[in-house]
């Protein structure tokens, strides 16, 4: 297997993990923290593996060239990997766009809902997430036209379920359809890797299994108090997680953070996730930073392993998280609140 | 007439020197209460600037945590913000009658999606509305109590100002 996959993908993995080795390290976070304005923060940026991002111009520094300046790097560095892949690890690295896709199709059906206009919201997409009907989008004039004229021959048809009424896509909440389109591309993808088999599979369903249940608990927490009902909020969990089917369908009937806590204790541990840090006396480090922690130290152990497709899942996933950790330190900087810059979510590469 | 007898025009006219020295005193404390009071003003007007400051500050950088845990394009309120839909306002402002004239308060209509009074944080971001954007609306929340209570406390500290000007005329 070692040397069927080194045949194929071989150059893609070391690349992969050159890549991950010139993401940035303790040492680099420290420099950055110290600067001082948003000129120094480019500066810094450009002494790392990024390089000359920015083109020499600092006439304009604000979070949003910074940001903008780190998505296209990360973009140069996903479509030369897509470009020089072959089947099946093509199709693995279009299962990592899926969710780009789907966030784009919310950000346009929320848009349309609150009447934007098209071109807006077209800029507003996130480039990881485009697909050719996108643009043909912009002469669905409601959210029932988007899916009739547009999305039905999408990437993303695939995930849609039956029972979605796109009809009234306009009274239903778009968190409800994001959840939704992503439970079932969650667990299509579970189901794609397990097939592959291998390593793949191994590193891959713990990986996404740890994703699905993150996701449920922070379904069933953020959705405390709201007007969804159990059974709605049951269809938004994946399935495919640890979590066992009873531990879901408990989740989804609790409004109580506490009974959600103690399901969780029960079963893989994740009550630990619910523990406030000592030192954060503002709340600013919530459950989904913790989730966040976690899954960047699982992202990390991946490339323990070799001949597997995980790497690129997990080099997409902390680079996503690098970029804004560096957007949350410049826009500390940009606000003067610099007693909170440390508090971006670490990745343990030392 | 004995010598000892004052004259009554004299006497009459003592008494309205005594009267007028002593409402002169009694301005003067009013004046020395009244520039105090506005010392304490200012002071508590500053006090509410640096805490709508604070919280306000407190709000942006929970947002910026939003956009650090969900991406930016996910929060954005561009987006989001309702448009062509109206729905009715739970927090408003209305002036009462107070001691010194009008002061602001601020009320909060229950939530009653029938009447079209919508919960706005779920109204305009969805049901599930992350936990840092919840904070950061709390936060938000607490700044509009404050803004209000800054505005009454600049209309008195006007009212102690414009009196001290009268007094300080009245003396002239």
């Amino acid at each position: 297997m070692s040397m069927i996959f080194n045949t194929e993908w071989g150059y893609l993995e070391a690349l992969t993990r050159g890549f991950k080795n010139g993401m940035l390290k303790h040492s680099d976070y420290l420099n950055l923290t110290q600067c001082e304005s948003l000129e120094d923060v480019m500066i810094s940026i450009q002494g790392t593996d990024y390089g000359l991002i920015f083109g020499g111009d600092f006439s304009q520094p604000s979070v949003e060239v910074i940001e903008k300046a780190l998505r296209d790097r990360m973009l140069q560095q996903f479509y030369y990997i897509r470009s020089h892949s072959t089947e099946p690890l093509s199709t693995f690295l279009e299962y990592i766009r899926y969710p780009y896709m789907i966030d784009n199709v919310a950000l346009l059906i929320a848009g349309l809902n609150n009447h934007r206009s098209m071109k807006r919201l077209l800029s507003m997409c996130h480039p990881l997430g485009f697909f050719d009907q996108l643009a043909a989008i912009e002469v669905a004039t409601n959210s029932a036209d988007l899916f009739d004229a547009i999305l039905i021959d999408s990437p993303i048809a695939q995930f849609v379920p039956n029972d979605l009424p796109w009809e009234h896509l306009s009274h239903i909440d778009v968190e409800i359809v994001r959840a939704t389109l992503y439970r079932e591309y969650l667990e299509n993808f579970y189901e794609y890797c397990r097939k592959l088999g291998g390593n793949t599979a191994d590193v891959m369903t713990n990986l996404l299994s740890f994703e699905a249940d993150r996701r449920s608990i922070t379904i069933a927490v953020n959705a405390i108090d709201s007007d969804i009902s159990p059974k709605e909020r049951l269809k938004m969990f994946p399935s495919c997680g640890f979590l066992p089917k009873i531990a879901l369908a408990s989740m989804s009937t609790l409004n109580d953070s506490e009974k959600i806590r103690d399901v969780c204790n029960m079963f893989e541990g994740y009550g630990k996730m619910f523990d406030n840090f000592e030192r954060d006396t503002d709340g600013m480090i919530t459950l989904e930073d913790r989730f966040l922690m976690m899954e960047a130290k699982k992202n990390v152990q991946t490339f323990l392993q070799q001949f597997h497709f995980g790497v690129f899942y997990s080099f997409m996933k902390l680079k996503q998280l690098e970029c804004r950790n560096i957007v949350w330190i410049s826009e500390c900087i940009s606000q003067r609140q610099t007693e909170k810059i440390n508090a971006y979510i670490p990745i343990p590469f030392d | 007439m004995s010598h000892n007898e004052v004259p009554f025009d004299e006497l009459m006219a003592a008494k309205r020197e005594s009267r007028a020295r002593s409402s002169v005193r009694e301005i003067r404390c009013l004046l020395d209460d009244l520039h105090l009071q506005m010392f304490h003003l200012m002071e508590d007007q500053e006090l509410l600037h640096l805490q709508v400051n604070k919280q306000s500050c407190r709000a942006r950088l929970f947002l910026a945590r939003t956009r650090l845990l969900q991406g930016s394009e996910r929060t954005s309120a561009e987006v989001r913000l309702p448009r062509g839909r109206s729905y009715k306002a739970l927090t408003r402002v209305i002036e009462v009658s107070k001691n010194l004239g009008k002061a602001l308060k601020i009320t909060r209509h229950p939530v009653e999606p029938i009447l079209g009074y919508f919960r706005p944080l779920t109204n305009i971001f969805g049901s599930l509305v992350p936990e840092s954007l919840r904070l950061a609306s709390r936060h938000w929340y607490h700044c509009l109590d404050l803004v209000a209570e800054c505005a009454n406390t600049r209309k008195e500290l006007q009212w102690t100002i414009t009196s001290i000007k009268m007094l300080q005329s009245a003396l002239d």
